[in-house]
């Protein structure tokens, strides 16, 4: 049986003007979860909750079996980081950050250290706040790896990176979890990013789950459906999670295909939704359909 | 905790070496001009309270407190060892401090004004400044430290508009002085340092639990 190398059941949390409700999903050993969402869906509040930055209303988070609260700092150091915007000492050298950070982890591996320092082409003897955004995001993720992290969880760390880097951390990504024991959580609303990597998708919209499935089971059972007025004011209409109108006609987004075919038998095109024409449709849906 | 101490040090290494020269110089330039060395003591507490805090406000500073969080450690560790390294540093300075006044040719103090009571007095200092302003910074982050001066700017203006009751503090200070050296006659020296000391233990438990309250609370 595969373990699950993260478990959140029914999490909570509550800012003023915000609620993550109910958020449950897990993802399983040897799998890449791409948590995706607009700005302001909760990933960084989720991605806060595993590592206890944040404190929550209610509800679980397990990693790899363990309580992330009761068992804070084993499941910390399974875990390896990487911020979006890494918020490090600014004065201080790579190579001390570095010579802070080791010591903390018993599987540190000095030798895969320097391998990315070179492969990353990071300066250890410059200082945090003389580094790019880029050079900043290499830095943290070889510090991630080096640890030989059984999670890696990222958080948007593909914001504001070049696409040649970009693609690299994807590639990199891949690689983990050829171990498949270990297990990627990343959090992005860069909908491309996930295609090439992601195997389980979660989608989060205004701190609720839309859904959290395998990738391949979202392109079976979500669409597009495109046809004239009869998808606003048909029978059907319930059958939609989000409707707008464009110059062409009306378009709908279903996560009932069968059900649309058979309220539709004629006149309405279906089309493979992209998890970009999800959330479009679920955001704009939630104020329009 | 060792691993948390390092990183400290580590990380902050550009301002302890920075602290480690300006604040021994600083106490000796202004301590070699003072001549109580309970003054002295009140003074040097202070700056070397405030030398320690600052080195965990420049945490809030950069926005570091979340990346050290996630780092394998529990807050409450985290937190002891802020509170080890903090007294290493108080006393460190307050050590280098002093040799610099005991250095300084014409000095006003000078052994007789580090005799041990006077350094049970500064330390007893220390642990109210710094008890005091660790629950504030680990709060409100380097505007506790404000937070801090407004109090005692507050309590000030509240002394000056119930002058009234000044004839009865000043009573009451002199009660609190001859209460202590009654307690000092009938403990002995080493008794009433032994009670000293476990006042500042105590005192340092009480502000670390505070402390903890506060930064298990917070959110980065």
């Amino acid at each position: 049986m595969t373990e699950n190398a993260l478990e959140i059941r029914g999490l909570s949390k509550e800012y003023k003007g915000f609620r993550l409700k109910d958020v449950s999903f897990t993802v399983p050993s040897g799998t890449i979860m791409g948590l995706v969402g607009a700005n302001g869906a909760g990933k960084t509040t989720v991605i806060k909750l595993i590592l206890n930055l944040v404190r929550r209303k209610a509800g679980e988070i397990r990693v790899f079996g363990m309580d992330n609260l009761a068992e804070e700092k084993a499941v910390k150091t399974r875990i390896g980081f990487v911020h979006e915007t890494p918020g490090l000492i600014e004065d201080a050298k790579l190579r001390d950050i570095k010579a802070a950070v080791a010591p903390f982890y018993p599987k540190w591996d000095e030798a895969v250290f320097a391998r990315l320092a070179g492969e990353f082409g990071l300066p250890l003897e410059k200082r945090f706040k003389k580094l790019s955004h880029g050079t900043k995001m290499k830095f943290g993720l070889a510090l991630a790896l080096a640890h030989d992290a059984d999670l890696l969880v990222l958080d948007e760390p593909t914001s504001g990176l070049d696409p040649v880097f970009r693609r690299e951390l994807l590639e990199r990504l891949s690689d983990v979890i050829q171990d498949e024991r270990k297990a990627v959580l990343f959090s992005t609303h860069i909908t491309t990013d996930l295609e090439p990597t992601t195997d389980h998708i979660t989608l989060l919209s205004r701190g609720e789950v839309v859904f959290s499935l395998p990738k391949d089971e979202i392109r079976e059972t979500w669409a597009v459906v495109k046809g004239g007025p009869e998808l606003r004011n048909g029978a059907g209409r319930a059958l939609f999670r989000g409707v707008r109108e464009s110059a062409f006609g009306v378009e709908a987004l279903t996560s009932d295909i069968p059900g649309v075919r058979a309220a539709f038998p004629s006149g309405v095109i279906v089309e493979r939704a992209s998890i970009e024409d999800i959330m479009v449709f679920i955001d704009q849906g939630a104020c329009h359909a | 905790m060792r691993e948390l101490i390092i990183k400290d040090l580590l990380l902050h290494k550009k301002y302890l070496l920075v602290l480690g020269v300006i604040c021994p110089l600083y106490l000796g330039f202004f301590g070699a001009r003072l001549d109580r060395p309970v003054t002295f003591a009140a003074f040097g507490g202070f700056v070397c309270a405030i030398g320690a805090l600052m080195l965990f406000t420049r945490e809030d500073k950069f926005k570091s407190v979340g990346f050290g969080l996630s780092l394998p450690a529990t807050r409450r560790e985290v937190l002891v060892s802020r509170y080890l390294l903090s007294w290493a540093l108080m006393v460190l300075c307050y050590v280098l401090g002093a040799a610099v006044v005991l250095a300084v040719p014409g000095s006003k103090l000078g052994a007789a004004g580090f005799r041990p009571g006077t350094v049970l007095a500064a330390l007893a200092l220390m642990t109210l400044y710094f008890g005091g302003l660790m629950p504030l910074t680990v709060r409100f982050g380097p505007a506790g430290i404000i937070v801090f001066v407004v109090i005692l700017q507050v309590l000030g203006i509240a002394a000056l508009s119930f002058r009234f009751l000044i004839k009865d503090a000043r009573a009451f200070a002199a009660a609190v002085k001859a209460g202590l050296i009654a307690t000092q006659g009938a403990l002995g020296p080493s008794g009433f340092s032994a009670v000293l000391v476990a006042a500042i233990v105590l005192l340092n438990l009480a502000s670390f639990g505070i402390s903890l309250r506060l930064f298990e609370r917070k959110e980065y």
